[in-house]
Order: structure tokens, then C-alpha cells, then sequence
């Protein structure tokens, strides 16, 4: 009875591990999501009202707070404390602090840092192109990595039973 | 800290913030940045530079040099890190910031269509420091009202002589009494920051900004019913018909304009004092603004 309880214990250990990938990889999913949302509503409200991008983001951290993500919330409480720090600046320094936290796939990290890098330098019409690219681009990341994720989740699961399995048997 | 250096100091790079911690900002008129030259101060007694170490200096060995990523960095701080958002206005050279502070700058034009539309290659930057002095227009004012009736006045000036300040100053004082609108073409009577006055521009005044003069005229009239109009620097063609529009309507237009005398106006815009009863010329005395003189036209 003892050596079936252990047994089941290193499996469901196994399996736990196995769906702890797989939470962190929808985490990421949702979080490429959200910034992709993030600049669709940013490229809508540059055509629109041609606000500073510290007022901007501002007002976007605080229209939607129940659903804002957490770069953007970031992102202003970043500004806020000081305003006219190069926003270029605060915006690296939000991104790879978030990348770290979510664990970000390289290239969506790296899809925003060039983003960020001349964000804000050109007229409205370059900015929203800019911005609408870089939207397509994160969709098509967010799709494929949809995609794999249905695979990578199978397999995890069934890696992390087969895993536990297997080390039960050594054990025994 | 004075509030208007802190304002300023706000407003510039890390670097330049760092530099300006100790200059005296009560006196200063201008900042001028150039490429690869001192930074330059301009008070009322004369210009000198800004040192290395952050200090005010007339020795031009020792005095900061701006670079051009300086001067980048400097534009794109100004304008918010958002350049779409102020492209209208560098279109024009200059850019309003928060305190009604102006920042003009010199560079490469890009021409699209025979029009321009964008400055590059930032070479100079001017910030103009602006300032209100509350109760200097006083005299002006009192001068204006005959048998209680205000006149249709054109202050007369040459550059830096305090059109602008005296213009303000009248806006306040007269919106105790009276609907006042401020066509405000370059965001410099009101100093508009993000649709908010800077300056006191008193209690009924309403501000037009950004507003060609013409047009913002005939919507003032149109729309927001003042009892004054106030105006800067006429001189376009399509100012007269509007100043027409605005004296057949029983307002009364106060406004500016380049030159040295009422002469020289009528020569360069011949016409154009049949729409005033008064022109008051200003100047510099003891190197400060100055009213120089006040004449009836009619």
C-alpha cells in the first residue's frame, strides 16, 4: 500500500511539473496577447488624438484597469516617476524587467525592444505603420507558438507520466 | 528653486539638468544651444556661456559645447519622446512646453509637396523663457478706456520689446470686466500646455490655440461673442478682412505687430491703422521693455 502511494506521489509529482510547463507557456501566450492588444489600442489612439506617449500610455493604464496588463501599468508608473526621462529609456527598462518576470519568448522581447527603440521619432503616419507591423508580427508569433503549444502540451503531460512511471518502476 | 527653473530643469536631458542645477534663472531670457558651440545665457545685460562644471562664465574656452546627440536628445525630451505629437508645431520652428516656455529650433527643413514637414539635423535650439509680470500693462490699460469706452489699440514694436507680456497683462486685467478671447496663433500670449493656460490670462478669458489669426477671428466672433479681442503680431493679407469683420461687429481688437513707429506700419501694411484708434509704441529702456509712447490714430 505504502509502495502505491509513493508511487502515485512521484507520478503526480511528475505530472505537476509537466503542467507547470505548460502553465507558463499559456502565461506567455497571454501575455503576447495582451501587448499585442497593448499596441492596436496605441496605434488607434496615436491617429486619434496625437498625444505624447507618457500622457498616452497614462491614459491607457488607467481606461482599462481590470484588464490592463502589466507592461502597461508598468510602463506608466515607470513615466510617472519621471516624466521626462528619454521614454525610449523607461520603455527598454519596462521590457526586460517584464520579459524576465513572464519569461517572454526572445523574440517577442525583441520584437518590442525594437519597437521601443524609435517609438515616438516619426510623424503619426510612420509611428501607427510602425506599430500595426509590429502588431501583425506579434500576432503571427502568438499563432504559431498557439500551435506548438497544443503539441508541446501533450507531450509534456504525457512526459511527465511516463517520467513518473518510469522512476516508480526504478525504485520499486 | 524659483518655479520656473524647476519647470525648466524638468523639462531638460539628464545631462543639461545636471549643468543648470546652479545658474541664477531669474534674470535669464534665453537658453541657446548650437551644434558643436557654447551654450549660451542671455539676461538682460548681455549674453555669457554656461561653464563645463555648470556655472555661468564669460570665458569661452571653458564653456559647454552642445553635440548633436545632445541636441537630439534635447528635442526629443521636449517634445515628450513623441515627435508625432508636436510635428504642426515644428512645422512652424518652435514648440510650446509646460511652464508657456518657447523652444525654437533651428535645423534641416523636410519639404514634401512644396511644404515643410519636419525639421532634422537639429543644429540650435532656443528656449525663450517666458514670463508674466502681473500689473504692467496698467498704465496701457487705463490709457485705453476714454469716456469709459475702450479704443481699438495696436501695440507697436520691434522684436523682444514685451509685445507678448504687455498683450497678457492686458487680457488679465480687462477680463475683470469683460469677455476677453485670445486668438493665440503661436501658443504665446496664454502659453497653452496641453489645453491649459500657463499664465494668468484672467477670470473671462477664453484662448484660441494654435488658431491661424483670420480664422480664429471670424470663429471668435462667430461663436464665442467677446467683448475684446486680443491678437498677436497682425500682418498676414487675410488679417484686415477679419480685423474688418471684428470692428463691424462691435468688438474691440487689441493686437501687435512689428516696427518702429506707426510710419513704418502704415507703410508696410498700408490700411491697415484705419482699424485702430490707438497705437502704443514700445521699446527697450535700461535694456527692459518699455512703453515709448502712446498716439491717438484717429
Amino acid at each position: 500500500m505504502l509502495k502505491f502511494l509513493g508511487a502515485m506521489l512521484v507520478t503526480g509529482a511528475c505530472f505537476a511539473f509537466a503542467q507547470n510547463i505548460v502553465k507558463a507557456k499559456r502565461k506567455q501566450l497571454s501575455a503576447i496577447k495582451e501587448l499585442y492588444t497593448f499596441l492596436t489600442d496605441l496605434a488607434r489612439e496615436i491617429t486619434f488624438c496625437l498625444e505624447p506617449l507618457p500622457q498616452l500610455v497614462k491614459r491607457l493604464a488607467q481606461e482599462e484597469s481590470a484588464i490592463t496588463p502589466s507592461f502597461v501599468r508598468e510602463l506608466n508608473q515607470n513615466t510617472k516617476q519621471d516624466m521626462h526621462r528619454p521614454f525610449r529609456d523607461i520603455w527598454q527598462e519596462t521590457l526586460s524587467h517584464y520579459a524576465q518576470e513572464i519569461n517572454l519568448p526572445k523574440s517577442a522581447t525583441s520584437l518590442m525592444s525594437a519597437l521601443g527603440e524609435h517609438l515616438g521619432e516619426a510623424d503619426f503616419e510612420t509611428e501607427t505603420n510602425r506599430l500595426q507591423e509590429a502588431v501583425e508580427n506579434l500576432y503571427n508569433l502568438h499563432s504559431s507558438l498557439e500551435k506548438d503549444n497544443v503539441k508541446t502540451e501533450k507531450l509534456a503531460r504525457s512526459l511527465g507520466i511516463l517520467s513518473g512511471v518510469f522512476i516508480v518502476i526504478l525504485l520499486l | 528653486m524659483d518655479s520656473c527653473k524647476e519647470i525648466i530643469l524638468q523639462q531638460l536631458t539628464p545631462l543639461y539638468r545636471r549643468l543648470f542645477q546652479s545658474v541664477d534663472f531669474s534674470q535669464l531670457e534665453e537658453i541657446r544651444f548650437r551644434i558643436k558651440r557654447p551654450v549660451m545665457l542671455y539676461r538682460h545685460d548681455g549674453p555669457s556661456f554656461l561653464s563645463e562644471n555648470g556655472e555661468k562664465t564669460s570665458i569661452e574656452s571653458i564653456a559647454k559645447a552642445s553635440s548633436s546627440a545632445e541636441l537630439n536628445d534635447l528635442a526629443t525630451t521636449f517634445c515628450s519622446g513623441s515627435i508625432y505629437a508636436y510635428l504642426n508645431d515644428l512645422k512652424d520652428g518652435f514648440i510650446t512646453i509646460c511652464g508657456g516656455h518657447r523652444v525654437g529650433i533651428a535645423g534641416k527643413s523636410v519639404i514634401k509637396n512644396g511644404e515643410i514637414t519636419n525639421i532634422t539635423d537639429i543644429s540650435g535650439i532656443n528656449l525663450r523663457i517666458a514670463r508674466e509680470f502681473p500689473g504692467c500693462a496698467r498704465e496701457i490699460a487705463s490709457q485705453l478706456c476714454i469716456d469709459s469706452c475702450l479704443q481699438n489699440a495696436l501695440l507697436i514694436s520691434p522684436p523682444q520689446c514685451g509685445k507678448t507680456t504687455f498683450l497678457r497683462d492686458l487680457a488679465r486685467l480687462f477680463s475683470a470686466t469683460n469677455k476677453v478671447v485670445i486668438v493665440d496663433e503661436r501658443s504665446e500670449i496664454a502659453g497653452s500646455f496641453g489645453g491649459v493656460p500657463q499664465f494668468d490670462i484672467g477670470m473671462q478669458t477664453d484662448v484660441l490655440d494654435r488658431f491661424p489669426k483670420a480664422a480664429g477671428m471670424l470663429l471668435a466672433i462667430r461663436s464665442l461673442s467677446p467683448d475684446i479681442l486680443i491678437t498677436d503680431e497682425l500682418g498676414a493679407t487675410d488679417d484686415e478682412e477679419a480685423l474688418q469683420y471684428a470692428t463691424n461687429s462691435g468688438c474691440r481688437v487689441i493686437a501687435s505687430i512689428h516696427g518702429n513707429s506707426p510710419e513704418d506700419v502704415e507703410c508696410a501694411h498700408p490700411g491697415l491703422l484705419n482699424f485702430f484708434d490707438i497705437a502704443i509704441l514700445l521699446g527697450r529702456k535700461n535694456n527692459r521693455p518699455a512703453v515709448m509712447g502712446i498716439c491717438k490714430l484717429r
